[in-house]
């Protein structure tokens, strides 16, 4: 669905100075799959989102899209694919002076839809990422998680075959991201539109995507299944995301240790952390809970108390998890 | 004091006053509001890169803007003549004012318009939005609470601008309270001609303050 071949940025910094801001990109996205672009801030990563919908053009290389080469397109035919691309963003940029309902039409107006067909979808659409009763409200009346289902709401407009995100959970708290990643798995599951997300939380790709590109100094370093970069990391920058992404929830943490286990099935792992909790004495709080693609639920888990009852329990839930065990932080 | 003023020339000189300036503000939007446009979107990096456009029209407002006003009511005096038929009163007075007010509206529109986020042009780019449409349904509405403060400023100074073209020969209050006041040695005349010409700044800014403030959903 999304094809990049060779692809190369190269922007002008004044006099004889050039700067790379993308090398030798090479992926393909499939129809209907969520896609991960991870990398830290300046990797790259917003240029590369940006070549899919023509917002940047390529310095060398194509960039297919459903079958179009984006670059090549005119100004025109350029204009009528990217209706067909959605974009959601980090900060969500709707038009303050618009009401929510007269955000999400917009796109309709731009593609000249009839005010009735108009009013019919933007309806749905406000159905659809539950903000109905939100419609005759401006932006800034919201919080930062319903405008940004706003923005999933307009990018959907005008039924999209594929969904380009730019870190659009980077600025919402961990909950609001959790119910945005959810929807943004809904949306893909009833739909099957294709979702490329570029981040820089691993723990996002965890959450949604099943394929996963990493992306450092303008260059892809590593990509794969989200289970097996997971588990077996090859590059330094991607051990760096993942260890990022576990810190930021031990530093939710004070106290206590922090383990992070995967269990095969939710419930009966939940049940087991309850029986080794109460038999040893300690408490145990859940840090974060996930779904990922593959139907496993890692747990990030804070267990408290006396030392040696906190390192048995660690070691019977060792025996129990079937996947691996990490003991993030022993604070 | 005032048993010496005469009403019918104060209502007279108020309505000539209301409709130079009224007159002026209208124009100076019609103006400014395009002026202001091309001076950001023609600019490095916007929808319309051209960037020798944008250096003409930099050239054009900075030029109308260094003439001290004055100088441009004796120039465009006789211009009037040209443009309405005549080169005395309110309706004449109207061409200097414009030509005064416009480049200097056109650059806080210029600033109004720079201020809105480049995010949401992106975003409008990204839904495949013409770039008349990103004029119209972005850039406009986005910045219309700062469009109407601006003018708002400007109105105000075309008031205080009318007054001295007043006394070139275009009437109004000024007019009436150099002429019939000052050099008639009729303090009453003199003052009510003033407070009257406060009095219209007051009502200007108190409507444009209510409007843009009504309009501001941020």
């Amino acid at each position: 669905m999304i094809q990049l071949k060779r692809v190369s940025k190269v922007y002008d910094a004044g006099k004889n100075e050039q700067v790379t801001a993308l090398q030798d990109i090479n992926f393909e996205v499939e129809r209907g799959e969520i896609y991960g672009i991870i990398g830290r801030s300046g990797a790259g990563k917003s240029t590369l989102l940006r070549l899919i919908n023509g917002l940047e053009a390529p310095t060398q290389g194509s960039v297919r899209v459903d079958g179009q080469e984006i670059s090549r397109l005119g100004e025109r035919e350029l204009r009528e694919a990217r209706k067909k691309i959605g974009m959601i963003f980090q900060h969500f940029n709707l038009l303050w002076s618009r009401t929510v309902e007269d955000n999400v039409a917009f796109p309709l107006e731009v593609a000249g839809k009839s005010k009735a067909e108009i009013k019919q979808k933007v309806g749905e659409l406000l159905e659809r990422v539950g903000l109905a009763n939100k419609a005759k409200a401006y932006p800034a009346q919201l919080s930062g998680g319903q405008k940004q289902r706003v923005g999933i709401a307009r990018a959907l407009a005008n039924d999209p075959h594929v969904l380009l995100c730019d870190e659009a959970t980077s600025a919402l708290d961990p909950e609001t991201t959790q119910s945005i990643l959810r929807l943004l798995k809904e949306i893909n599951r009833d739909t099957g539109i294709t979702t490329l997300l570029i981040t820089h939380e691993m723990s996002v790709v965890e959450a949604v995507c099943r394929r996963v590109a990493v992306i450092d100094n303008g260059q892809i370093v590593e990509s794969g299944k989200v289970d097996e970069i997971f588990r077996n990391p090859k590059q330094t920058i991607t051990r760096q995301l993942i260890r990022q992404t576990l810190k930021r929830e031990e530093e939710a943490t004070e106290t206590g240790t922090v383990l992070r286990l995967t269990f095969p099935r939710l419930s009966e792992g939940l049940a087991r952390i309850e029986e080794e909790a109460a038999k040893h004495g300690v408490s145990f709080r859940i840090v974060q809970a996930e779904g990922t693609a593959d139907h496993q639920h890692p747990l990030t888990l804070q267990l408290t108390g006396d030392n040696e009852k906190v390192q048995q329990s660690v070691e019977a839930l060792k025996q129990a998890a079937e996947a691996e065990v990490k003991v993030v932080a022993d604070v | 004091m005032f048993n010496e003023v005469d009403w019918n020339l104060v209502t007279q000189a108020t309505w000539e006053t209301v409709y130079m300036v009224g007159i002026s503000t209208f124009f100076t939007a019609l103006f400014g509001i395009p002026l202001g446009i091309l001076l950001v979107i023609t600019d490095r990096g916007h929808i319309l890169e051209l960037p020798w456009l944008q250096k003409a029209v930099a050239a054009v407002v900075n030029f109308f803007r260094a003439v001290p006003f004055i100088v441009l009511v004796l120039f465009l005096f006789p211009l009037a003549q040209l443009l309405v038929g005549t080169s005395l009163g309110p309706t004449a007075a109207t061409i200097p004012l414009i030509a005064g007010a416009a480049p200097f509206y056109a650059r806080m529109v210029e600033t109004a318009l720079r201020e809105v986020d480049k995010g949401v042009i992106e975003a409008a780019r990204a839904m495949g939005t013409t770039r008349f449409g990103i004029v119209t349904k972005v850039l406009l509405p986005e910045s219309t609470p700062a469009l109407i403060s601006g003018l708002t400023v400007t109105c105000v100074t075309l008031i205080s601008f009318s007054a001295m073209a007043g006394v070139v020969g275009g009437g109004g209050l000024g007019d009436a309270a150099f002429r019939f006041g000052f050099q008639s040695f009729n303090d009453g005349m003199l003052y009510v001609c003033g407070l009257l010409l406060i009095i219209l700044v007051q009502i200007v800014q108190l409507i444009g303050d209510f409007v843009s403030r009504r309009l501001d959903k941020r």
